[in-house]
């Protein structure tokens, strides 16, 4: 807890343990874990402010990602964004 | 979902590129809706294919990452991972045993809390049973009492025969 009226409930959790695969989907398994990668253990947090106390003041042990629900880009834009790079980084230029 | 109209575009391509054997992976899976945005960004960006040739065909043709069911991962960049699965895999099956297991624990709690509560609802009612079968025992005692006080007299005697008859 990085302060005593911390709100727990803000804390989301791993992105493994928000995860369920529906009974039809289990053979999948391994290949969303995959997909997943090291974002398997990210934690999930309502928003960039919980993160900050967690990394500054929450004495975690172990090296963490977090994900602020609030501040994160979905995968349409990163994937939008590599496709265009090109073209954007034209237009910033011109400007 | 912002500017998806792009992707979109892609998932029809890599329907048509392999009918059938490809899905987003983020529409395999259940989460809390309050997290659907740190889904979106861990599982919304992959294929999984039911097997290499899908994803090959998916990787190559629309330019997505995918991921065939024996844990091959296709890159668009060019890059190919796969042969063993990394260490410490099957997370995600424990994980579904977990959640499993929470669930029935929050099944059962709530089971005992309506025990509980039914319990204290009879509490009241097995209380007064408990006072008047008490206080039946009394009056029993009081009745055999009395009659063991009338007994030797003769006008009870006499009455009792009257009611009798």
């Amino acid at each position: 807890m990085p302060h005593p009226n911390f709100d727990r409930t803000k804390v989301k959790g791993l992105v493994a343990n928000l995860t369920s695969i529906p009974p039809q989907h289990q053979n999948k398994s391994q290949a969303l874990e995959i997909t997943a990668g090291g974002k398997l253990y990210n934690v999930v947090v309502e928003d960039e402010k919980i993160g900050k106390d967690l990394l500054q003041n929450g004495k975690l042990k172990k090296r963490v990602t977090i994900i602020p629900l609030n501040k994160i880009n979905s995968f349409a834009i990163s994937a939008q964004v590599r496709l265009l790079s090109s073209a954007t980084c034209a237009g910033i230029l011109t400007l | 979902m912002q500017g998806s109209s792009l992707f979109e575009k892609k998932l029809a391509q890599v329907e048509q590129l392999a009918p059938g054997k490809a899905n987003l992976a983020l529409s395999l899976i259940g989460y809390p809706d309050e997290v659907a945005r740190a889904m979106a960004f861990v599982f919304g960006d992959t294929i999984i294919c039911e097997d290499a040739e899908a994803a090959n065909a998916v990787t190559f043709g629309a330019k997505v990452r995918s991921v065939t069911l024996n844990g091959d991962l296709y890159d668009p960049s060019g890059t190919l991972s796969g042969g063993a699965a990394p260490s410490g895999s099957g997370t995600l099956l424990k994980v579904q045993e977990l959640l499993e297991a929470e669930r029935r624990l929050r099944e059962a709690q709530s089971h005992l809390h309506d025990l509980e509560r039914a319990d204290t609802a009879n509490r009241e009612k097995r209380e007064s049973w408990k006072r008047l079968a008490r206080e039946l025992d009394i009056k029993r005692h009081e009745v055999s009492l009395l009659e063991q006080q009338t007994e030797g007299s003769s006008v009870a005697r006499v009455s009792t025969v009257d009611v009798v008859f």
